[in-house]
């Protein structure tokens, strides 16, 4: 999921303005292979393990002093429309923050945010995409 | 398909068989008290293959049963069968006398467990 510009966006107690993009992304953290005695090819994969990170880039004008912990953990917040309000829904997710990272660019302060969603139960998926 | 007393037991999930190290079972003079480097036979080892794969469910509950299966056949005092592998190749007179799950369940997709099994054709004293 790749949101530019989202709507509403917050890390508990924080509103954050300036959001350019929102990124949600599943990769495998572990991945179960297995091979037979039939033949050279892999024949049973599964990914067991997963993990949803959230990118999220914020820009400012000016200077950005209050930056989450790396290791915070809260409840992120945002809306999705999809062409129309009508259609818009909003996304939560508990949270923690594994990078937060500054850099100047193009005359604008840019603040990078990774997170990484977490499930409540290890069945149900952190984030509904 | 391979089988064990007529049983597919490993066929829910790929496996893999390989036989243990072949030849005498040695031990040192040293260990008998005798003063020198010399080894002495006792015989051939007794005969084991093992099979390493993954039982395969779509729940929980049926990998379960499928654990259950394979458990059911660990018994006291062993009683040899046949063990066939996926190429067709029998071993006759094996025991099960061992099966090893792997640390974790792993539910992605399905419900599996990797694990190893030994069979050993077992040497009976007179």
């Amino acid at each position: 999921m790749l949101i530019l510009d989202p709507l509403d966006v917050s890390f508990g107690a924080r509103s954050w303005r300036d959001v350019r993009s929102l990124a949600v992304s599943v990769e495998a953290a572990r991945v179960a292979e297995s091979w037979s005695d039939l033949g050279p090819w892999c024949v049973f994969a599964d990914v067991p393990e997963r993990r949803v990170r959230v990118q999220i880039v914020r820009s400012f004008e000016g200077s950005e002093l209050a930056a989450p912990a790396v290791g915070d953990e809260a409840l992120l917040t945002f809306t999705v429309s999809e062409g129309g309000s009508e259609s818009a829904r909003q996304v939560v997710a508990r949270c923690v923050v594994t990078a937060v990272r500054h850099e100047i660019a193009q005359g604008k302060a840019v603040q990078r945010l990774d997170l990484l969603a977490l499930s409540e139960t290890g069945g149900a998926t952190p984030i509904e995409m | 398909m391979s089988s064990y007393k007529g049983q597919d037991i490993f066929g829910s999930g790929p496996h893999r068989f390989s036989a243990s190290p072949r030849g005498q079972l040695l031990i040192s003079a040293l260990s008998q008290n005798q003063f020198d480097p010399s080894s002495i036979p006792l015989g051939l080892l007794e005969e084991e293959v093992r099979v390493r794969g993954r039982l395969v469910g779509t729940s929980q509950a049926q990998l379960r049963q499928r654990i259950d299966a394979v458990n059911a056949l660990l018994e006291n005092p062993p009683t040899p069968g046949t063990l066939i592998d996926e190429h067709g190749k029998q071993y006759a007179g094996m025991s099960f006398v061992r099966f090893e799950e792997e640390d974790r369940t792993d539910r992605g997709r399905v419900c599996s467990v990797a694990y190893e099994a030994v069979f050993r054709r077992l040497i009976v004293m007179q």
